[in-house]
């Protein structure tokens, strides 16, 4: 009994305690540094936007790579898929002056990707780790071999329409709330909807189901008659579908609305730290992605309050910090589960 | 963990093979009997050199090198159809590239000096059943810390560099083996760890450059450490390019092998590498020399940086690397983990960098296309089954000649569909580019070019489903055409494809009708 | 594993032997060369060697080129180039290009262009007196090295009159700077600006951030809509592509905010970039002005000096009294109050007067 309690105090509190705590302290700093209401609520809600626009693309692209190491298959060319999904989505809009047949095509071309590490992974039984080496290779070659082909330009495209921003009329008058969650992307919204679909996917529907015991346990799926490279292949391409999204999100939703070479920046990798931080599972990789996107905006906010000024000199260190948490937690002081047979190519067993 | 595909290219090699090449195969091990029987009574050295000789007959040998090789066409092959369609002129680009490396080897060299390092580090740590993905973070630790002694200690000449070399080595080693440790007594899977590590020595070598360590001065505007003393630096050997580091790299190669093939440590990681469970059975404690063996990774790849650092850049500069260590994987991948076959590979890909540039002057096709092939290269390693299913598959095609001979029409006009479905995946591709006719006509050209590629390879498995999608690509043809009709694209053309393509597939459809369902095969 | 090791050794000891055999043959005889002529002319006067961002990045790369197609129009020259793609490849292409090779004829001038070539300039400079060489962004000392050519820009006197102008049109009398990271190069343009933002408002509130990257514009926008936010409404950015997040962050937020939210340009014209539409720019724009450094000027006049024979090596200021500094003003996108200008004008007058001196680094704690 006294245990439970402790796994309870443990589990149900403490983090939101710990949270609440630097959540005040934030606020403090951040009223003392600009002194003024309107400011205050301004800045305030400009903290919780920024996370969120930074969280999405991670969380989207890590959704994918949850889809795909539950079944089984690592996929490390997370990146690579990001980076074709944000070049096609500049691309098709630029031709067809329409935002949302860019975002079509780009999560198209995260998934077409996904079938490239399909087939090797599954069909072909290839190295998980050197396929995905390769599409992160073939993908920063090709996007900026197009990118000069398409505009004969060098470096960054030209630009295009940009994915219009939602906005919700009875939210904007609300301080904070309002700057924080008004006049967002859609695909901000929609990645929401993603992680509870996700979850319900993965652990309410037979799809799910099977989908885990091929990470699990395949011999036991096969066993069952089902499919195991089936299953693999449709997590693979659904992790391509959702990088390209995320993609699309980097590049023609938030910021400049162009595709510069190189644009994802390494977010692929640091998709993946949130997925392990996340444990595998959907709101895991809410928490992790938001906790991540929290610290890449902290980094710029420490430059707004001038008692913190100094940090900026430390910004590298703030920086690494997602990757030293992951890092720890492999470690062991968190535990991170990962799919069991995750890696291991399944051979269907040849029957007699 | 089980990330040994790679490996079954050396060990699958007495699985039964059937036809042609199992001919082949016999003939050529006849030959090697002989020729190890014709020197039985030879003098000592002669007949060691021609045992070593006749190893190279050995299938063993060949393979790798085969599928190494192939891989290396088809990634060719794919990426001459990409510049085509984009438009630049692959003959002259691949000419020019050719010519530009050759004429300056120095500067192959010098690409391949640190990816040589780089490549070893990788293929040594999977050779104990690890990935050392981070061979960048590594390679960084390196180089700094090589900068670091190299403009702190003065030293004499000749000393300074070695000193500078061994403090680059045991930087990188360090940095690779804490992820060892935690793989090895925490369970951290090294995949991850390493390569968070590496993003983790990248900002702090970064920050060490603009912060504690910045050169000062008036002039100094950038991230970086002081120049090196010129007694730590290591004297260019042959050009303008090529330092003595690369001999460092040929030292290292002959060291690994060394290491993994004749000595205790390097049998038990390979052991390790092999089947964990029965190593340490066998008494082999695996977490000591998975530690040990990504240590060692590190320190290749902290030599590469510190080579680079003492070699060319003369000093740090932040964030200074173009991916060497991510390179690394590449050339291990290409080198099958053998420490000769990433030295070949490591020049290989040093040739495509060197030539990359005369490629850009001349043909002018960006040096990106060196990614590009060098991803595809990757991609095509890393499915060994590509390779064997297209292997298989043409012999079985090539049978299929020999079983009818009698009345060889079928396999005939698969072949001609087989044609002109590439072909017409390859024209629809190439009309992608016509985006002014609108969403319709873009989506069934993509979805032509798709069905082109899906239709080719199910009638190159012989299997009767690539001829319905040949007729369905055909009528795409017709639609394209309609859609084009007015627009000032050659709509003639379009229809000429379409009417071969379904005359093509009515053809064989009533071909195969007559034989019965498709002969097995499956895609 | 079975693999036979001395099977391994043998082939690539024959590789090796097989390899180098005809690399001694390629470098002996050369087959690859053109067959040899009496003399080989150069086609080219100039090379340059860019940077290793490359060609588009708005910047240096791109200002050079266009310098130099401008020699080319006026002169008459030829020129060519190559893109490093690691600062490593620097030394062996200006060697090459030294050394001319293919040619009997050596190039006239040699053009490197940022910083992190330093080092490779001084050691080729060293080995060949006789070649006019020429560095973009970086001091080498001509009494060392005099046929090498600085060519330096005194940012900060720039970044002191669109300083100045943000000071006068602030509302909310804070001024933001976004660099693109923490090093003197950029800190020339944030003392600049901030110095120039006092020197019109005394005592305004300003704050400066940096990127950490030069290449992702969504940093560069987080960073902005956290500035604006934060009631800054003039932002200049030094932040290479990163920067160019910032006027499209002053793009969103106009809207939402009580205050005009502007963004300031920085090296090229950036002007237009403020439109809603910047391919068919039309007023407004919301970039007031870009501090403008004439890369391709100093390009420009390096290469008119060797071709009219005038080369003296050393160093070139380029500062607002010669032009290779300014700040843009395009009436067609927006108007600003000739008061302003004025204003702005007077300080630039002063500070190529020598009235005023602009700091070149971070002269506040």
């Amino acid at each position: 009994m006294k245990s439970n309690l402790k796994r309870f105090l443990r589990k149900n509190v403490i983090m939101p305690v710990v949270l609440l705590v630097v959540i005040t302290i934030l606020m403090k700093v951040t009223y003392d540094a600009v002194n003024d209401a309107e400011r205050f609520y301004d800045l305030t809600g400009w903290l919780l936007q920024a996370t969120l626009q930074s969280a999405t693309p991670l969380i989207l692209a890590a959704l994918g790579g949850m889809y795909s190491e539950k079944s089984g298959i690592v996929n490390i060319g997370l990146e690579g898929m990001m980076l074709m999904g944000a070049f096609t989505a500049v691309a098709a809009t630029y031709f067809f002056y329409d935002p949302w047949i860019g975002v079509l095509a780009a999560v198209l071309a995260g998934g077409l990707l996904g079938i490239v590490h399909a087939i090797i992974t599954v069909k072909m039984k290839g190295n998980h780790i050197v396929s995905g080496t390769g599409i992160i290779l073939f993908a920063g070659g090709f996007t900026t071999l197009m990118l000069e082909v398409i505009w004969n330009r060098k470096g960054m495209s030209e630009q295009v329409t940009a994915l219009p921003n939602v906005n919700i009329p009875f939210l904007r008058d609300i301080p904070i709330i309002g700057v924080a969650f008004d006049n967002l992307s859609p695909i901000v919204y929609f990645t929401f909807v993603l992680v509870i679909v996700s979850w319900y996917v993965l652990y309410r529907t037979p799809f799910g189901l099977r989908l885990r015991a091929a990470g699990e346990d395949p011999s036991t799926l096969d066993a069952a008659g089902i499919s195991v490279e089936k299953y693999r292949f449709i997590g693979v391409v659904i992790s391509g579908l959702l990088a390209g999204l995320s993609g699309a999100y980097i590049s023609i939703s938030f910021g400049l609305p162009a595709f510069g070479k190189q644009m994802t920046g390494g977010r692929g990798f640091i998709a993946l730290a949130a997925l392990i931080f996340g444990n595998w599972s959907p709101f895991g990789v809410l928490g992790a992605g938001l906790f991540f996107g929290f610290l890449d905006t902290l980094q710029f906010f420490v430059g707004f309050v001038p008692a913190w000024a100094w940090v900026q000199g430390y910004s590298q260190f703030i920086q690494m910090l997602p990757f030293v948490l992951v890092v720890l937690a492999l470690a062991g002081i968190r535990k991170s589960v990962p799919p069991k047979a995750i890696a291991v190519p399944y051979e269907k067993e040849v029957k007699a | 963990m089980n990330e040994d595909s790679l490996q079954d290219i050396g060990n699958q090699s007495d699985e039964p093979q059937k036809g042609l090449i199992s001919k082949l195969r016999a003939d050529v091990e006849k030959i090697r009997i002989k020729m190890v029987d014709s020197v039985e009574d030879a003098p000592g050295p002669i007949k060691s050199i021609v045992l070593a000789i006749s190893n190279l007959l050995t299938w063993i040998f060949w393979k790798p090198v085969i599928w190494a090789l192939f891989s290396v066409l088809l990634a060719v092959i794919t990426s001459a159809v990409i510049m085509e369609l984009a438009g630049y002129n692959s003959y002259v680009a691949f000419s020019a590239l050719i010519i530009g490396a050759l004429r300056q080897f120095d500067r192959v060299l010098f690409f391949a000096t640190p990816l040589i390092f780089t490549g070893l580090s990788v293929a040594f740590v999977f050779k104990s059943g690890l990935f050392n993905i981070g061979a960048e973070g590594q390679l960084y630790m390196g180089s700094m810390a090589a900068a670091i002694l190299g403009y702190l200690i003065p030293l004499p000449y000749g000393i300074h560099p070695l000193v500078c070399l061994a403090t680059g080595a045991i930087a990188g080693a360090l940095w690779g083996w804490l992820p060892g440790l935690l793989r090895a007594y925490r369970g951290a899977h090294e995949v991850v760890t390493t390569m968070m590590l590496s993003y983790t020595a990248i900002l702090f070598t970064q920050w060490l450059a603009a912060g504690p360590l910045k050169e000062l001065g008036e002039f100094q505007w950038n991230a970086q450490t002081t120049r090196i003393l010129e007694t730590a630096e290591l004297p260019t050997i042959w050009g303008n390019y090529l330092h003595a580091g690369f001999l460092i790299a040929i030292v290292c190669v002959f060291v690994v092998a060394f290491i993994l093939d004749r000595t205790v440590m390097g049998y038990e990681m390979r052991a390790v590498g092999l089947n964990e469970a029965a190593a340490e059975t066998a008494g082999i404690n695996p977490k000591k020399n998975m530690a040990m063996s990504l240590a060692i990774g590190g320190g290749l790849a902290g030599l590469a940086g510190a080579s680079e650092v003492q070699g060319t850049l003369h000093r740090f500069y932040n964030q200074w690397s173009p991916g060497l260590g991510f390179d690394g994987i590449t050339v291990a991948v290409l080198g099958n983990n053998n420490p000769f076959g990433c030295l070949l590979a490591a020049i290989f890909f040093g040739f495509l960098r060197a030539g990359g540039n005369a490629m850009h002057q001349q043909a002018h096709v960006p040096i990106e296309m060196v990614g590009v092939m060098q991803g595809l290269v990757v991609l095509f390693v890393a499915a060994p089954r590509v390779i064997q299913w297209m292997a298989d598959q043409s012999l079985d095609y090539g049978k299929w000649f020999s079983v009818e001979k009698a009345r060889p029409i079928q396999p005939i006009a698969f072949a001609l569909s087989m044609v002109i479905a590439l072909y017409g995946a390859y024209f629809s591709f190439s009309l992608l580019g016509e985006a002014q006719l609108g969403l319709m006509f873009i989506g069934i050209s993509a979805v032509t070019s798709v069905l082109g590629i899906v239709a080719f390879f199910l009638l190159f498995a012989r299997n009767s489903r690539g001829i319905i999608i040949s007729l369905i690509m055909s009528i795409c043809w017709f639609a394209l055409a309609v859609i084009g009709m007015g627009a000032g694209v050659d709509i003639g053309f379009m229809i000429l494809v379409g009417l071969i393509q379904s005359v093509l597939a009515v053809f064989s459809l009533l071909l195969v009708k007559g034989v019965g369902k498709s002969k097995g095969g499956d895609a | 594993m079975s693999f036979s090791n001395k099977g391994m050794i043998a082939a690539v000891l024959i590789v090796i032997i097989a390899v180098g055999a005809v690399g001694a043959y390629i470098v002996i005889y050369n087959p690859f060369a053109p067959p040899p002529e009496e003399f080989v002319e150069n086609p080219y006067d100039v090379a340059i060697v860019f940077a290793t961002g490359g060609l588009g990045d708005k910047s240096f790369n791109d200002g050079c080129k266009q310098g130099a197609d401008d020699a080319v129009g006026d002169f008459g020259i030829n020129y060519t180039y190559v893109e490093p793609t690691a600062i490593a490849e620097y030394e062996g292409f200006i060697r090459s290009y030294a050394e001319h090779t293919d040619y009997d004829e050596p190039y006239d001038l040699i053009i490197s262009i940022g910083f992190d070539q330093a080092d490779a300039v001084m050691a080729v400079a060293e080995d060949y007196p006789n070649q006019y060489m020429a560095i973009v962004d970086m001091f080498i000392d001509p009494g060392t090295y005099p046929n090498v050519t600085s060519l330096l820009f005194n940012e900060h006197e720039g970044s002191a009159l669109v300083g100045a102008m943000s000071g006068l049109m602030t509302q909310t009398d804070k001024v933001g700077f976004v660099g693109g990271m923490d090093i003197p190069l950029i800190n020339k343009f944030a003392a600049g600006y901030v110095f120039g933002a006092n020197y019109t408002n005394e005592g305004i509130n300003y704050t400066i951030a940096y990127t950490n990257d030069w290449v992702d514009t969504n940093v560069g926008q987080t960073l902005a809509d956290g500035m604006y936010a934060a009631g800054t409404d003039v932002i200049f950015a030094a932040a290479g592509r990163s920067g160019l997040g910032v006027i499209d962050s002053a793009k969103a937020n106009n809207d939402s905010h009580a205050y005009h939210t502007w963004a300031i340009g920085v090296d090229s014209p950036q002007m237009y970039l403020g439109c809603a539409d910047p391919e068919n720019p039309v007023a407004p724009t919301l970039v007031m002005t870009s501090m403008l450094k004439r890369v391709d000027v100093a390009v420009y006049s390096v290469i008119e000096q060797v071709h009219e024979g005038t080369y003296t090596g050393g160093l070139m200021f380029f500062s607002l009294s010669n032009g290779g500094i300014d700040y843009e003003i395009n009436e067609d996108l927006l108007v600003i109050a000739p008061a302003i200008i004025s204003e702005v004008n007077d300080l630039k007058a002063a500070i190529i007067a020598g009235t005023v001196v602009v700091p070149d680094d971070i002269y506040w704690t």
